[in-house]
């Protein structure tokens, strides 16, 4: 195993939240002085190897103000947690026969903006307003350790994160002492425009020792509000790429719900027990997967062993699922084919392949009972209409027949379905990019078309009433190989004519693009090219789950391939006069394939989270 | 009980005091890094809209006093109290950056008695102020003015206090926010009670801000870091705890009209939260 292996093993084990390598040369040349305390070693130490120990919120929030001895009773104990896996993970390093040097705490002077700077320069985080180091997945709530060393450590060489902090100012708004006399975007290493007298003075108060915080700045924070840090917990089950889909369902019909990838299944409800279902691959990460498509679980025969239903495509030249562009294949098939592969319901024959629908043709179909029927449609687009395909109950594995919803589009290519009842009147209308399809009810064809701009690149749409007000809006990403989140808001003019008004959610410029007026407290996260919905927090209204889809086309195919693979779910909080949207990020290095699974895998009534994608296979309980 | 009414989203980036007059004018003031005073009225469909908005610096407490004046502590290039019209229009202010009777390091609430006295509290500003090359130590204290500016008494000793209250008996009402505790005193300046500690259970504080009392003699406390807002009786007796982590996000700011009605600037959700009481109305 290698150094870095074992050092994040040793981080993990000891429960950091955080473990990363910088290459900390900046912090050498721009402020010196930090390294006052490192001038006796030998050699300059040119790597920083940042650890975090998360904070435990309530606690930190609910320490007396009078008798209180914060520093001993809870930022202390997790300060020497850290200080114990830097110790540790120093000792390691040193034993590997190179130099560690474990930094102090309290910190030297400056030194507080060391720990800080190298957790930044290994693209953990940012420096926020509040002057603390801010990760996507705790908020402020991270005790931070290091370790200085020349081990050659594979130092994070990505682009920064930027500071998502935008034009949010709670953090210095709340402070009773107007600590804050500046904003800040600087340096990881200063507390330029911070006022520590005035600061100090709630310290003293609140401990006549001088130690203490008030807590109000880190509060107001809305990255981890409310969680301090994330209450998932990650369970990867495949560290290759197999797969980008991901589906649910009991593939052996005991009852517990079980979760496939396309060539693997895996029983539930630990998921360790693997199973498979075709050939499997591992692919190239540059490349793509048999399975690029969603996925879906059916029993299709009634026998209570579900089926799956998988989208693939021939592979190309030299057996690779590169990019082949949109000619047809030998088989005749342009895009994707349709396949069932019967479940063998635990009889000693294999999974029997099923070629239902050809000519597939466009990313992201979604699955669903469009017709009322009670049984599961496919919603996509052929190469000339857009429409949906039904099976034959009396013959499932059969070819499926489709209904063209659309007029002949002459090669109709996008990324996005989706369907639900726009009008509200008991019937289910289709969505796409570039509008809605309007049911007419009966058997008629093709649907009056509504032009709509809903996205520019979509991957799974939504249709659900967002705000509350009755009617049904639209939620789509706005660009799954760029940037953006948005929902449409449905309203009707005086006649009952439907119009609608797009708000973002996350925003859809590139940080490029962004000036100090449209800058953004929501993440900017790119490869958004896997939707869902389901109601994560209990409340009654399906929550949005959204996630960076890690290296959709390789490694420079799109925006930010190299900047952390973050899956999300944002809390939809209605309220009197709007809704609004509370990010939470469920993880920040695993990210989605071109699905996400939201269901209660284990029955406790809590929603599980589950991808598969260029990263592996996780599920996040 | 309280029941929700209404909720006004203010131009304000983080409301963190809040006033109401007798026809259900709402003042807000903003205490951020970029302040101001700010006045909602109601419009054509009895919906809260925004009759004006004055950036002038840090508003770190508003009051009405009778008279029909806007009276708001701010800390731009000088700590002051100002004096508004209603309608928005700059009357006179008073006050300068000191340690001094009469004068200001860091004034956070302030409230107007039944006989028109101001009551400004002071936040701590300790080791010192920087003003004009010179260093000002003060804070910590509750003034009493006339109408004016002229001083009249202080108190000192308090930990951070931030909010301020006054009945029409002339008592007046301290959140001594660091030290987590409500003090009452007598139109004199004398303590009479104080009441609460440290603590996350019914009754108990963790930095109380906001502080407003109704007509009755009912004290309401916006206890920030726990979320919620309480209800005493003039005793200190505990009658209601309403709120949580999900219906406000560190409130800081609190009024009561003369219906009853309790008026939340729920500070970090940059709105102002009202609320009716059951069984109030015709009291």
């Amino acid at each position: 195993m290698t150094l870095d292996k074992k050092i994040i093993g040793i981080a993990e084990e000891m429960g950091a939240c955080h473990c990363g390598f910088a290459d900390i040369s900046p912090i050498y040349s721009k402020w010196p002085d930090s390294f006052d305390e490192c001038s006796h070693l030998p050699a300059a130490l040119t790597t920083g190897i940042s650890i975090g120990v998360l904070e435990d919120v309530d606690m930190l929030m609910n320490l007396p103000h009078t008798d209180n001895d914060y520093r001993t009773k809870h930022y202390a104990e997790k300060i020497d947690l850290a200080l114990k896996i830097c110790g540790n993970i120093a000792a390691l390093v040193n034993e590997s026969g190179f130099t560690a040097h474990l930094l102090s705490h309290p910190p030297i002077k400056k030194a507080t903006g060391l720990y800080k700077g190298i957790a930044v320069l290994a693209g953990l985080g940012w420096v926020g307003k509040n002057r603390l180091f801010v990760s996507p997945a705790n908020g402020c709530h991270v005790a931070l350790g290091a370790v200085l060393t020349d081990a050659p450590l594979p130092v994070f060489n990505g682009r920064q994160m930027e500071n998502r902090c935008g034009n949010c100012t709670r953090c210095m708004d709340i402070c009773p002492v107007h600590a804050y006399q500046t904003e800040f975007f600087g340096e990881a290493n200063g507390l330029d425009g911070f006022r520590t007298d005035l600061c100090s003075v709630v310290r003293g108060v609140i401990n006549p020792t001088g130690w203490g915080v008030c807590g109000l700045c880190v509060k107001a924070c809305p990255i981890g509000k409310g969680r301090g840090g994330t209450p998932f917990v990650k369970q990867q089950i495949e560290n290759d790429f197999v797969s980008e889909c991901a589906a649910a369902g009991d593939f052996n019909n005991d009852g517990v719900t079980d979760i496939t990838v396309g060539p693997y299944w895996y029983e539930g409800p630990d998921f360790i027990v693997r199973h498979e279902i075709f050939a499997a691959e591992k692919f190239d990460r540059h490349t793509y997967s048999k399975t690029t498509q969603p996925c879906f679980a059916h029993d299709f025969n009634g026998d209570g062993f579900a089926d799956v239903f998988c989208i693939e495509r021939n592979p190309g030249p030299g057996g690779t699922y590169v990019f082949q562009g949109w000619e047809k294949d030998a088989d005749g098939c342009s895009g994707w084919r349709g396949v069932i592969y019967k479940n063998p319901a635990q009889k000693e024959s294999k999974w029997i392949r099923h070629v239902v629908l050809d000519n597939i043709a466009n990313e992201a179909p979604v699955w669903g009972d469009i017709n009322k029927d009670g049984r599961p449609e496919l919603i996509y687009s052929s190469p000339e209409h857009y429409g949906y395909a039904a099976y034959d109950p009396a013959n499932p594995y059969g070819a499926w027949t489709f209904f063209p919803v659309s007029e002949n589009m002459h090669f109709y290519l996008a990324s996005g379905a989706g369907y639900g009842d726009i009008t509200g009147n008991g019937t289910n209308d289709l969505i796409g990019p570039s509008g809605w399809w309007e049911n007419p009810g009966g058997e008629k064809y093709p649907w009056n078309f509504h032009p709509q701009k809903f996205s520019e690149n979509a991957a799974q749409m939504y249709v659900f009433d967002i705000d509350g007000d009755g009617l049904n809006d639209i939620l789509t990403v706005w660009h799954c190989h760029g940037y953006g989140l948005v929902w449409h808001k449905q309203t009707r003019d005086k006649d009952g004519k439907i119009n609608w008004q797009k708000h973002e959610i996350f925003p859809a410029d590139p940080f490029e693009k962004t000036t100090a007026e449209n800058l953004s407290s929501m993440p900017r996260v790119s490869q958004l090219h896997s939707l869902e919905i389901a109601d994560i927090n209990g409340d009654g209204i399906n929550d949005i789950i959204v996630g960076k889809r890690f290296w959709a086309h390789g490694e420079f195919g799109d925006p930010e391939p190299e900047v952390p693979a973050e899956i999300y779910w944002l809390e939809i909080i209605r309220e009197r006069d709007g809704v609004r949207f509370i990010p939470h990020l469920v993880d920040g290095d695993s990210g989605a394939g071109t699905q996400i699974t939201a269901v209660d895998l284990n029955n406790d009534g809590k929603i599980n989270i589950f991808t598969s994608n260029k990263k592996g296979v996780f599920i996040h309980r | 009980m309280l029941r929700l009414t209404g909720s006004v989203n203010t131009t304000l980036a983080h409301p963190k005091c809040v006033a109401v007059d007798s026809d259900g004018n709402i003042f807000a003031g903003c205490a951020g890094y970029n302040g101001g005073l700010e006045k909602f009225t109601h419009g054509s469909n009895r919906a809260y809209e925004s009759e004006w908005c004055h950036a002038i610096g840090k508003v770190m407490g508003v009051a009405l006093t009778d008279a029909g004046h806007v009276f708001c502590t701010v800390k731009s290039d000088r700590h002051e109290v100002r004096v508004y019209k209603k309608c928005g229009g700059f009357l006179y202010s008073w006050g300068s950056t000191g340690a001094a009777e009469g004068q200001f390091s860091t004034p956070t609430g302030i409230a107007s008695d039944g006989k028109g006295y101001i009551y400004v509290a002071e936040g701590s500003s300790w080791p010192a102020v920087q003003h004009n090359d010179t260093w000002v130590v003060g804070g910590n204290r509750l003034q009493k003015f006339d109408s004016d500016g002229f001083f009249i008494w202080q108190v000192s000793g308090f930990n951070v206090p931030i909010g301020v209250a006054a009945d029409k008996k002339c008592r007046v009402y301290l959140s001594d926010t660091y030290n987590c505790c409500v003090r009452i005193f007598n139109e004199n300046g004398e303590l009479i009670k104080s009441f609460g500690e440290y603590g996350s259970s019914p009754g108990k504080f963790n930095c109380p801000q906001g502080i407003a009392v109704d007509r009755r003699g009912n004290i309401y406390v916006a206890d920030v870091l726990n979320n919620r807002v309480q209800k005493f009786n003039g005793d200190g007796l505990l009658l209601d705890v309403f709120g949580n982590e999900k219906e406000f996000w560190l409130p800081c700011g609190i009024a009561v009209d003369e219906s009853n009605r309790v008026f939340v600037a729920d500070t970090m959700n940059q709105r102002i939260k009202i609320y009716e009481q059951a069984g109030d109305a015709a009291q």
